[in-house]
């Protein structure tokens, strides 16, 4: 399935194809075409564009609401933005790459159930300033699964959640402040590495890969859902034991899954 | 056994695992005292029930008052996330949070099975009311 997706997008720009491929599964997503090339993609696997220039703070929620307000319908988003000065078109072009290729990454390790092209629809949210030629975007989102599966501790981005293991806890005594730092404040037994990507406004790739080091160094750990951690009003106060993380290697089941992924193409 | 009470909490754990980008679920009664709660450390519990059967309520006199008949469920958007409450019947709700990349369609679905199976939950007797019952019956 994963293939024909591919071929659909590589196919595009022959075509000239304009509307949305859209591709249903868990988390699923969608390519937004203009003229053959893609204009933005979108997942809930991956922070979009919007997130990572809000949730970073380069753009305030204020500004962002007023660009919104005041663009026309018919002008991507972005050229306001730029005009507003409110991030650059260099930058901008950067941030919607990196989020395109998030969104690939993200449809591309989960699992696809199907897909449809609309054409002639413009959803986009925010469209890349100059579109993204589809090839240049499966090749990449490929080599970035590929290069994430070949780590020592494969993990699924979606579904394994992470516990700071009592090394973790320690480092951050003694971290400096960065990405890694970041990532480990937020690791709390609950949330996967799309949560933290989410919550910081990163790339899903970037933290991915920040995530794969901190298993290897046993700093986090991947953690079953605890029954226990579950709200009861009636169950009185917590015991310390309550939010233990267990160690269970794979139980996502990606590593059955993430090996096979890149040879079938995105 | 299984009580109800983690049968509950199940549920709701399941719900927040089968979406991507739900971060909290409270289940409350209708006037927001909170039933079961599966919750992040930026959502205090008590709170978020409250806050979602208010925002429920609100939402079911605006449709009441304007002659939309029942209320299924609300969602409000901001910029960082969402609040999605679904209707119970007439006792309890569902409330979500989650992040900017909730996918709200799926949700939706997930969302009406959760909810038929919780009301189920929380209307059924309890397991034993039915040996109470044959226990009284048999003391005639």
């Amino acid at each position: 399935m994963g293939q024909e997706v591919a071929r659909t997008l590589a196919e595009a720009p022959l075509h000239r194809v304009s509307g949305t491929l859209l591709v249903a599964g868990d988390p699923g997503g969608s390519f937004h075409l203009r003229d053959g090339a893609i204009a933005e993609v979108a997942s809930p696997g991956a922070p979009g564009a919007e997130t990572l220039l809000l949730r970073s703070a380069r753009i305030s929620e204020t500004d962002w609401a007023a660009a919104t307000l005041s663009c026309p319908a018919e002008r991507p988003l972005g050229a306001e933005l730029v005009e507003r000065k409110l991030v650059g078109a260099a930058e901008l072009q950067l941030i919607c790459v990196a989020a395109a290729l998030d969104g690939a990454l993200a449809i591309g390790m989960g699992r696809i159930d199907g897909f449809t092209l609309e054409r002639d629809t413009h959803d986009c949210r925010v469209p890349a300033l100059r579109p993204i030629e589809p090839d240049w975007l499966v090749r990449e989102a490929e080599r970035r699964i590929r290069a994430l599966a070949a780590r020592r501790h494969p993990f699924s981005p979606f579904r394994t959640r992470l516990g700071r293991t009592d090394a973790g806890t320690a480092a951050l005594d003694t971290a400096a402040d960065g990405e890694r730092r970041e990532i480990l404040l937020r690791v709390n037994g609950r949330r996967s590495t799309r949560d933290i990507a989410f919550l910081l406004g990163r790339s899903l790739y970037a933290v991915a890969v920040e995530v794969s080091r901190l298993l290897g160094e046993d700093l986090v750990e991947a953690v079953v859902p605890d029954a226990s951690t579950a709200t009861d009003p009636y169950a009185g106060p917590r015991t310390p034991t309550d939010g233990l993380p267990r160690r269970l290697p794979g139980a996502s089941g990606i590593t059955n899954v993430l090996p096979l992924r890149p040879a079938a193409g995105l | 056994m299984t009580t109800r009470k983690a049968q509950l909490a199940a549920e709701v754990r399941t719900l927040r695992n089968r979406v991507v980008g739900v971060t909290d679920v409270v289940v409350a009664s209708v006037d927001g005292l909170l039933i079961t709660a599966e919750t992040d450390d930026t959502a205090e519990p008590e709170s978020l029930a409250a806050l979602t059967a208010a925002t429920l309520n609100i939402a079911r006199r605006a449709g009441s008052m304007t002659h939309r008949g029942l209320l299924h469920h609300t969602v409000s958007q901001f910029t960082d996330g969402y609040l999605v409450t679904h209707s119970l019947g007439d006792m309890a709700l569902i409330g979500v949070l989650g992040d900017a990349g909730m996918d709200i369609t799926r949700l939706h679905t997930e969302a009406q099975a959760s909810a038929q199976r919780i009301t189920t939950l929380l209307t059924e007797p309890p397991a034993d009311a039915g040996h109470h019952d044959r226990t009284g019956e048999g003391a005639r």
